[in-house]
């Protein structure tokens, strides 16, 4: 029986708030008290990258060792190219793993994740991360924008685990409530309420929530279900003190296909061995998935202190949204080489792979033929640690982007990874959401996946450093 | 030297700035004929068996090959040969090494070199930032990596290490303002003060503005020949007496340290050793200082004072004018430019200024020795030159 055998969320920085939003338009109430945004450097797929790390090292769990990788969205920056694919290379996933994206609604985290545990075979033969990730914007002058939100989701799912599938229910229906064409950016809605009030997430829950009950012995001890800001309990029928979630949902927002998993999180951090869950997900124009978890035996996910909110301006959200336009992020390849060595570089500088010299120990990255410091010829391939300190940096004023594009000045900071050669064991990067005034050598940091630039539509995704909260230097 | 004795008997350069009036071919011509004219008996042309084009960006901001034809043709050189180098910005101290080289293995009697560079015939924004995406390696480049980047980050750890201060680094702007001033040959022929450089805009913290050398036009060239045909050209030739040329890893992060450049270590102890000389024999120096950091650490990596006492050497005036051992008193980068490929042998036509005891207001009293260095990279390769006013035995 396949388990949930670890997890972790994650929620970006940026956020706006009730009353920033307010300021903009008047005349709009937010329904939870903020929305999340991802960072300028920030997308789905890097959010559903860092949850997915954070989940394997929280499992001490290889990517190295996956069989599969299912990653879910309905805001991927490609119409054709593998999400799943881009993530799997942040987490090392081998080249053999069954690599598939999820989505087109929003139900689609809770649909792979159902996938994993259900699919005992593919188990067997590795671990299998699930990522659930979305940022959703609606258009800006209507008040559905402010009820969206940011954020992922990951689970791993192994032979042998914490939590286990009970029973699960599907549910289908074309009704739909809100849509994003192809081509936009924006999720569209009726402007109607009674398309969701008489037919739509409301009904379709609930229905659907009580045909689920009935294939159960008894009454779950947790529910955590797609829910919209300002969600009651009782629209939906559910007792107010088994839902969990709410309070998370209000400060991020309507996140999608994260949505209901990230309340899943917060049900497994909460809930005692022997209790159960119900997880249930809806979709616009899709349906509903629902889910019976068992929690075997307690599993306490580390959580590292939670990262300070940053609150913006409308006019900054509106530039986090793509409401005004930016020119380009900075670039984590040379230029000049454009596709080849940028392909060619991929494994290392996505991958993280470094080498360890077996005659010394120096950690060579990117990988060498000859050891930086002994010329050593055999090496280990290993991931290189993410956290590390700063060696010495800079702040940079002037560089070959507008400021709009990162906010200036621009800290890059060279660390030392562990164990340090004389050579080896040093990266260089950005460094981001940072107060780049308490950037000092010797402050501790950690590595976490950004975006850089876009060449010819393909986003060149890559490595930041980030002040590791909680650390001390 | 090893092999045979090598002596230069002319050296000449344009002015170096905001060249708009010329074209890379002027420049050229116009530093070959100013060397010309340097050798005081004169030369048939026809005497230049081969030469050396030190020429670096060229290539990137003319979008060609420059190949030595780019040097043949203007000056109507064919079909001699003529080697072209590039090695960052060693481009023109590896040219003159190379031609004495040649000299020094007996291949050719006398030989031409010129280093010549047209950065800006684009936007000074453009050939500043455009560096982050044209340089030299895909994992060097990356994560907004500039030059004032890289070298901003050796300031930050050497001030982290030592104490040093923005301060001292601009003084060593002011000292070289100072000096260029007195350069007919100077982009900036003005003062600054270190309160200015203290209150110019960041680049790159901690290096401001004026911490930070121009992109610059200008050309460069000199004569050398084998040490024994030398008073043909010249009563007062100068000779070189060694070289050196030392590498470290490309990729920045992987420097060993970041408060000293250890290729300058091991050119200048590889450059001392053929010189038969050490540090203290060292009368006036021509260094990189393409930021003031650079500078600073390079006193020490010369070994002018201790690891980390730069600062103390600034403030007892070390390297300043009529200081113990005068330091760039062309001006140096900062001042007179950095065009790339010429600035290495630009730094040799101050020697022969200097050397030769014709400096005018610069001039370094009873100067016998000196030396030039080069730093490509980020301390990623770097070649250091000695010239001296006497044949060597």
């Amino acid at each position: 029986v396949n388990r949930i055998a670890a997890y972790a969320t994650y929620v970006p920085r940026p956020a706006l708030t009730r009353e920033a939003a307010r300021e903009a338009w008047p005349q709009m109430a937010m329904p939870g008290s903020s929305r999340t945004v991802p960072s300028l450097d920030e997308d789905s797929l890097t959010m559903a990258a860092q949850a997915g790390l954070d989940a394997l090292e929280a499992g001490e769990i290889p990517g190295e060792r996956l069989s599969a990788v299912f990653l879910a969205t309905s805001t991927s920056p490609y119409m054709v190219k593998s999400g799943a694919a881009i993530v799997a290379d942040y987490v090392n996933a081998p080249s053999h793993a069954n690599v598939t994206d999820f989505g087109a609604g929003s139900h689609g985290g809770l649909v792979a994740l159902l996938s994993a545990l259900r699919d005992g075979p593919l188990a067997e033969r590795g671990p299998i991360l699930v990522l659930a990730t979305d940022a959703i914007f609606g258009p800006a002058n209507d008040p559905s924008d402010l009820g969206f939100g940011a954020a992922a989701a990951a689970f791993v799912v192994a032979a042998d685990g914490f939590a286990a599938l009970g029973a699960f229910d599907y549910g289908y229906s074309s009704y739909s409530y809100s849509w994003r064409p192809s081509g936009d950016s924006e999720l569209h809605r009726y402007d109607d309420e009674r398309f969701e009030r008489t037919a739509g997430y409301g009904p379709q829950m609930k229905a659907s929530l009580k045909r689920f009950a009935d294939q159960l012995a008894r009454e779950p001890d947790r529910y955590a279900l797609s829910l919209v800001p300002g969600t009651r309990a009782d629209t939906l029928g559910v007792p107010a003190e088994k839902l969990v979630g709410a309070e998370l949902v209000a400060a991020v927002g309507d996140s999608g296909c994260a949505n209901a998993l990230l309340s899943l999180a917060v049900a497994l951090r909460e809930a005692s061995a022997g209790e159960t869950i119900a997880v249930q997900a809806y979709s616009s124009g899709a349906g509903t998935a629902s889910a019976l978890i068992a929690m075997e035996r307690e599993w306490r996910a580390p959580q590292p202190p939670p990262h300070e909110r940053v609150e913006l301006s409308y006019l900054q959200y509106a530039k986090h949204r793509g409401l005004l336009p930016l020119t380009k992020l900075p670039s984590f390849g040379a230029p000049y080489g454009a596709s080849p060595g940028w392909e060619r570089s991929k494994h290392a500088s996505v991958g993280l792979h470094a080498g360890r010299c077996r005659a010394c120990g120096s950690l060579n990255f990117p990988p060498r033929a000859y050891c930086l410091d002994c010329r050593g010829q055999e090496f280990e391939a290993v991931p290189l640690p993410r956290r590390a300190s700063v060696l010495t940096f800079n702040l940079q004023y002037v560089v070959g982007i507008a400021p709009e594009e990162a906010p200036l000045p621009i800290c890059t900071a060279l660390v030392d990874g562990e164990p340090p050669g004389r050579y080896g064991g040093k990266v260089a990067a950005l460094v981001t959401d940072a107060n780049v005034n308490e950037i000092e050598i010797g402050t501790p940091v950690e590595l976490v996946p950004r975006r850089g630039d876009v060449e010819e539509g393909l986003v060149k995704y890559g490595w930041k450093f980030r002040p590791r909260v909680g650390a001390v230097g | 030297m090893a092999g045979l004795p090598v002596a230069v008997v002319g050296a000449g350069m344009i002015r170096f700035g905001e060249r708009f009036d010329l074209s890379y071919e002027d420049m050229v011509v116009g530093a070959y004929r100013a060397c010309l004219d340097s050798v005081e008996h004169g030369i048939d042309e026809d005497r230049l068996e081969a030469a050396w084009l030190g020429t670096c960006i060229g290539s990137m901001i003319r979008q060609e090959t420059v190949t030595g034809a780019a040097l043949a043709e203007p000056i109507r050189f064919f079909p001699r040969p003529v080697t072209r180098v590039e090695n960052a910005c060693c481009t023109g101290s590896d040219a003159v090494r190379n031609a004495a080289f040649a000299i020094a293995a007996g291949v050719y009697d006398v030989v031409l070199v010129v280093g010549a560079e047209k950065m800006r015939d684009i936007p000074s924004r453009d050939s500043l930032v455009r560096q982050t995406s044209v340089m030299f390696h895909e994992w060097w480049a990356p994560r907004g990596a500039t030059a004032p980047n890289r070298f901003g980050q050796f300031a930050t750890a050497h001030m982290g290490a030592y104490g040093t201060e923005r301060r001292h680094m601009a003084m060593i702007a002011e000292k070289n303002h100072h000096n260029g001033s007195l350069n007919p040959h100077s982009y900036f022929r003005r003062e600054v003060s270190c309160e200015q450089v203290l209150a110019a805009p960041i680049v790159s913290w901690p290096l401001g503005l004026l911490d930070c050398c121009p992109t610059t036009d200008g050309a460069a060239a000199v004569i050398m020949c084998r040490a024994d045909l030398a008073k043909e050209f010249t009563a007062n030739p100068i000779y070189m007496l060694g070289s050196g040329l030392a590498t470290d890893p490309l990729i920045s992060s992987w420097k060993s340290e970041f408060t000293s450049f250890p290729a300058t270590r091991a050119a200048a102890a590889a450059a001392y050793k053929m010189a038969g000389i050490g540090a203290a024999d060292v009368d006036l120096a021509e260094v990189h200082d393409c930021f003031t950091i650079t500078e600073l650490i390079t006193y020490e990596d010369l070994g002018f004072c201790d690891p980390g006492a730069g600062k103390d050497w600034l403030d007892a005036g070390g390297p300043m004018l009529g200081g113990e051992r005068p330091v760039n008193t062309s001006g140096g980068l900062k001042a007179k430019g950095h065009p790339v490929g010429a600035t290495g042998v630009s730094q040799v036509v101050e020697l022969w200024e200097q050397l030769r005891g014709e400096a005018g207001e610069r001039q370094v009293q009873d100067a016998r020795i000196g030396l030039t260095h080069n730093m490509g990279g980020i301390g990623t390769i770097v070649l250091v030159n000695v010239f001296g006013s006497e044949r060597p035995a």
